[in-house]
This record gives structure tokens, C-alpha cells and sequence, in this order.
């Protein structure tokens, strides 16, 4: 037929890979346009009147009160991706007062389920009995403040509106969340055009490269709350448990400076679960990631840092006069390193000097 | 019509399909649409392809015209908050030394992952003697007594373990933040999490 007859006449290896670079990119290209100009014909106007930070909010707004299922994929690059089954429902009590009702459970692998009434957080998981803790929100693929408070992000982050895409098989707005003082990771959301939930986020690194990224591949919003939730209601669930939480102490070190937006969120002096070994311990927190910093007694003499990411999170720790300190949490290496070297010994007031030493070397237990 | 090409398309795909050689030399539009279909069936798998059709390439090229001048939004005022902190050599050949550091950790863990054997034992006893060595008895000269060998893994799984209990801890700060953020209520309970 036709087509061979041009094929017979080989082309030059360059000519050709031009033509098929060229033939991919108008690929890409002619599909987005073709649907836009079906029913938007020229979109930057439309996207220019809205406001990224509203239109964060109203997806937060969406995103608490609507009745919602939705599959999602959490991909890390080299490793398997994880399903989760996400819903949300809005379910009305006897009172006629409303709770809102969260579900989150892995798909794959032993069933692993978190369950959220209003404040209150079950864990079912096959390797811990099942059990309730007050909490406001269920740690989930989506960063909880992004999708739920955006308002706690904004110091930390500026939130760029860049187009529309299609995500899901919906159209989506697209938005770029930027570190301000680029000492950590950057974002990228789209979020559903209609009903304002989130469909899709990456996580990348300061030069672009993707660490993580969750993605939505189903979307079913309902106007009534899922049938299971109501069924979940009658049910028992497990005993909330309390936490004592540690006494705050007066640490005598402290981070002189942090990364903009970053704030510290807990200090206090606690015991590893597993290996038993006391530690001083702050939280810190943009209102996206949370950073822990350990200092503890150094058990062996460590010549090198030891550094490693492992799912997106950074682990950095150094031995340094007897004393370990380590960081972890979702942030660009170089940062924690940063954060490392703006640790500084201060004078403890109310600890006399040799005191003050003597718990640095070797911290009690509260 | 719509049929037709339906048919055209599993033809293409090599698929079952009622369309015949025949059907195509007499009908113009199959041919063209099956010169398309080739045309996007060799680009999707990656072969090389030619598009010969120019009345192709002027609609991209159209179609590129009436892209809408996508204006990027004004960068942000970037705040280089840690710029001065930190001469950038000395935090750059740190680095060189820590990655090395973490590359050297799993390559020591994936070595004491795999069955340590005593490289005589392995090798061959039979076949050819004598002629050079086998490469592999090379490894034979930094042999360690199953004393330091043992001290050393032991050494590498205590270093994990306690990497491995900071991650947890890390995990579940996480979760106890969320329950610390609430307003206190009456507790009913008191369960220590330890």
C-alpha cells in the first residue's frame, strides 16, 4: 500500500527520530487542546479571576464536608505503589447534629484500616490490637493540612495557580505548592474542576524529580453518606485510649534557626519503643511535613554521617562528642543538614552548669 | 461507516475482522484511514515513522498557532533564608561523604543478607588443574575470622535496629501530634503508651 512505498526509501536515522520526536509532542499537545476549545475555548482568562488560596479553601470545604469515595494510588519511584480506599461521608446522628465519618484502608496486603469519627481515630491493624485515640485527623496519602487547613500551610508555602489538565478522566485545576524559602520539598496538586476535591499530588524534589506522588483513579461523590458508615456507627469500636503525654522540659539546647514557616511544635524527653533508649526529642512542623530531631547518648562512636532516604523520608544522624543527633522527616537532605548544624547548646536557667551537663550527656527519664 | 472502520481497525490490529484486502482497494477512505491507523499504531509502540502527509503537519502547526499564550505566572519572591549560613563547599563535600556513607551501609547489609561461604570450599575440585587461578579465590586474601565477621554483622544489625526505632518513633510523634492539637477532654483512661 501507500505507506511502503515510503518506507522503502529509508530515511536517515536523525531525519526519522526528528519526525517521531515531533509526531510524540503534537501528540501530547493536540489531545488537552481538543478538548479544551470543545467547551472552554480559552481558559487563561477564567483561570486568572480565581484566587489560588480560595480555591484551596473551597476544596478544603469540599473536601470536609462532601460525601465522597475514592481509589488511590501512592507511588514512590523504585518501589511497588500502594492502593488505598478512601471515603469520607458526612453522617447524621438521631439528634439531627452531623459527624463527619473517614475511612481509609490499604487495598493490597493485610487489611489495614483507619477509621475517623469526628475526633475520634480507630487503628485496625493485624499487628497491634485495634484501638481509638483522639485525634483530629487520619495521616493519609493526601498531606492532611493541604486538603484539610490550608491556612496552616501559607506561611511556609506560596500556592500558584499554573492551568487546567484532565486527571481521573476529570478536568482539573492545576497548582503549584512552593516552598518560599526553597529548603523544602515542592508540590504539585490538581484538584477536580467540579467538585473541588483533590485528584492528584506529587512530591518533587528541588530539581523537579518526582519522590512521591498520589493519584486518584476513581472519584464517585454521593449525596448521601456511604451505606457502610451508618452500619460502622452501629458497631463497637474500641476503647479510646488516653496518652499521658510527656512533660514538657526545659531542654538546655536549642535550633537557633529554621526554615521559614517551620515552628516548634514539642519538646520533651521520652523512651524509643523498641530499643528502650531515652531520648531528647522536638517536633517541628510547617503544617505539611514534620520534622522530628533526636539527641540521645551515643552508644557507639559513628566517624561518618550516616544519611538515607527511605519513603520520600530523610534520615540524617551524626555523632558528635559522645552525643547522637539525628533528624528525620519529609525534607530535602540538605535541609536537615541545615537543621543540624543550627543546633546550639544554651545555658539552662534554672539548672545549675554542672547539672545542665550531666543530663546533656545522659538525660533522664521524666 | 463507523462499522466499517471498526473492522478496519481490528484488521489493522490483527484482530478478527469481516474487512478483506479487497474492501480496502476499492474504497479510498479505508485506505486512508488505514495508512492513519498504521501511523499511530507504529508511534505508539516507538518504530520509526515517516509522516509524509503535509496537509498533517500544517494542522499541528495550525494548531500550535492557536495554542493560548500560556503566561507564566511572576516567580515568587525566592527567600534565601540558609544562603549565608553555610559556606557551600563545606556543606557540598559533606555530602560526598555522607551519601558514600549510606552507599557503603547497604552494600555491607546486602553482603551479610547473602550465604557467606569460605571461598576454598567453593572452589572447583575437579577440572582443569593447575593454569590460572580462579578469579574468584582473589577474595580469599582479606579473610576474616568468623569471630569478626560475627562482631561486625552484629554491630551492623544494632545500628539498624536503632536507625529502625527512630524511624518508628518518628511515625508515631506523628500520630500523637494530632491527638496533642485537641482541646483536652475529661480522660476516662489512663493508658501509658509504653
Amino acid at each position: 500500500m501507500c505507506i511502503h512505498l515510503f518506507l522503502r526509501q529509508r530515511p536517515s536515522f536523525f531525519e526519522t527520530s526528528l519526525f517521531v520526536i515531533l509526531f510524540l509532542c503534537l501528540l501530547t499537545l493536540s489531545a488537552p487542546t481538543a478538548a479544551q476549545t470543545n467547551d472552554t475555548p480559552n481558559v487563561m482568562p477564567e483561570s486568572a479571576q480565581i484566587n489560588p488560596a480560595e480555591l484551596l479553601a473551597q476544596m478544603a470545604q469540599a473536601s470536609n464536608t462532601l460525601n465522597y469515595e475514592s481509589a488511590l494510588i501512592l507511588f514512590r519511584p523504585g518501589q511497588e505503589p500502594v492502593p488505598y480506599l478512601w471515603k469520607h461521608g458526612v453522617v447524621s446522628n438521631s439528634d439531627s447534629s452531623t459527624v463527619a465519618v473517614e475511612l481509609l484502608s490499604e487495598l493490597n496486603g493485610p487489611n489495614a484500616k483507619i477509621v475517623r469519627f469526628d475526633n475520634q481515630v480507630s487503628y485496625f491493624n493485624p499487628d497491634m490490637p485495634a484501638h481509638t485515640l483522639q485525634q483530629s485527623h487520619i495521616h493519609g496519602p493526601f498531606a492532611h493540612n493541604l486538603i484539610r487547613d490550608p491556612a496552616q500551610i501559607k506561611t511556609a508555602y506560596e500556592v500558584i495557580l499554573v492551568g487546567k489538565s484532565r486527571v481521573a478522566g476529570n478536568d482539573a485545576w492545576q497548582l503549584r505548592v512552593v516552598s518560599r524559602d526553597s529548603s523544602r520539598y515542592n508540590y504539585t496538586l490538581w484538584i477536580d474542576t467540579e467538585s473541588l476535591l483533590p485528584l492528584k499530588l506529587n512530591t518533587v524534589n528541588l530539581k523537579g524529580e518526582l519522590i512521591e506522588q498520589v493519584q486518584a483513579t476513581n472519584l464517585v461523590i454521593t449525596d448521601s453518606p456511604n451505606a457502610s458508615f451508618t452500619q460502622l456507627m452501629n458497631s463497637d469500636m474500641p476503647d479510646i485510649m488516653h496518652i499521658n503525654p510527656p512533660k514538657a522540659f526545659e531542654l538546655n539546647w536549642n535550633i537557633s534557626r529554621l526554615p521559614i514557616g517551620m515552628v516548634k511544635v514539642k519538646r520533651d524527653i521520652h523512651r524509643l519503643s523498641i530499643t528502650g533508649d531515652v531520648v531528647e526529642y522536638a517536633l517541628l512542623s510547617d503544617g505539611m511535613v514534620d520534622v522530628s530531631v533526636y539527641l540521645q547518648k551515643a552508644v557507639v562512636a559513628q566517624a561518618e554521617d550516616v544519611l538515607f532516604v527511605k519513603d520520600a523520608t530523610t534520615f540524617l544522624s551524626r555523632v558528635n562528642d559522645g552525643l547522637q543527633v539525628s533528624i528525620v522527616g519529609k525534607l530535602p537532605p540538605a535541609t536537615a543538614q541545615r537543621i543540624m548544624q543550627m543546633i546550639e547548646s544554651v545555658p539552662a536557667q534554672n539548672v545549675s552548669a554542672t547539672s545542665a551537663t550531666e543530663s546533656k550527656r545522659d538525660p533522664n527519664t521524666p | 461507516m463507523s462499522d466499517k472502520l471498526e473492522q478496519l481497525s481490528a484488521w489493522v490490529d490483527g484482530e478478527a475482522s469481516t474487512t478483506q484486502v479487497d474492501d480496502v482497494k476499492v474504497d479510498v477512505v479505508l485506505q486512508q484511514k488505514w495508512q492513519d491507523y498504521h501511523l499511530v499504531g507504529d508511534t505508539l509502540r516507538g518504530d520509526e515513522v515517516l509522516v509524509t502527509d503535509k496537509s498533517f503537519l500544517e494542522n499541528i502547526a495550525d494548531a500550535l498557532d492557536d495554542e493560548p499564550t500560556v503566561l507564566a505566572p511572576s516567580k515568587g519572591k525566592v527567600i534565601p533564608l540558609w544562603s549565608n549560613a553555610v559556606a557551600l563547599a563545606k556543606q557540598s563535600s559533606q555530602f560526598a561523604v555522607a551519601a558514600s556513607v549510606a552507599a557503603v551501609m547497604i552494600l555491607g547489609v546486602q553482603n551479610y543478607n547473602t550465604e557467606t561461604t569460605q571461598p576454598f570450599m567453593t572452589a572447583p575440585t575437579s577440572g582443569p588443574q593447575g593454569g590460572l587461578a580462579p578469579v574468584s579465590l582473589a577474595q580469599s586474601r582479606t579473610i576474616q575470622t568468623p569471630q569478626q565477621q560475627m562482631n561486625e554483622r552484629q554491630a551492623v544489625l544494632e545500628q539498624r535496629k536503632r536507625i529502625n526505632a527512630l524511624l518508628v518513633d518518628h511515625q508515631l510523634q506523628l500520630r500523637l501530634k494530632a491527638a496533642q492539637t485537641l482541646p483536652t477532654e475529661a480522660q476516662t483512661k489512663q493508658v501509658n503508651p509504653q
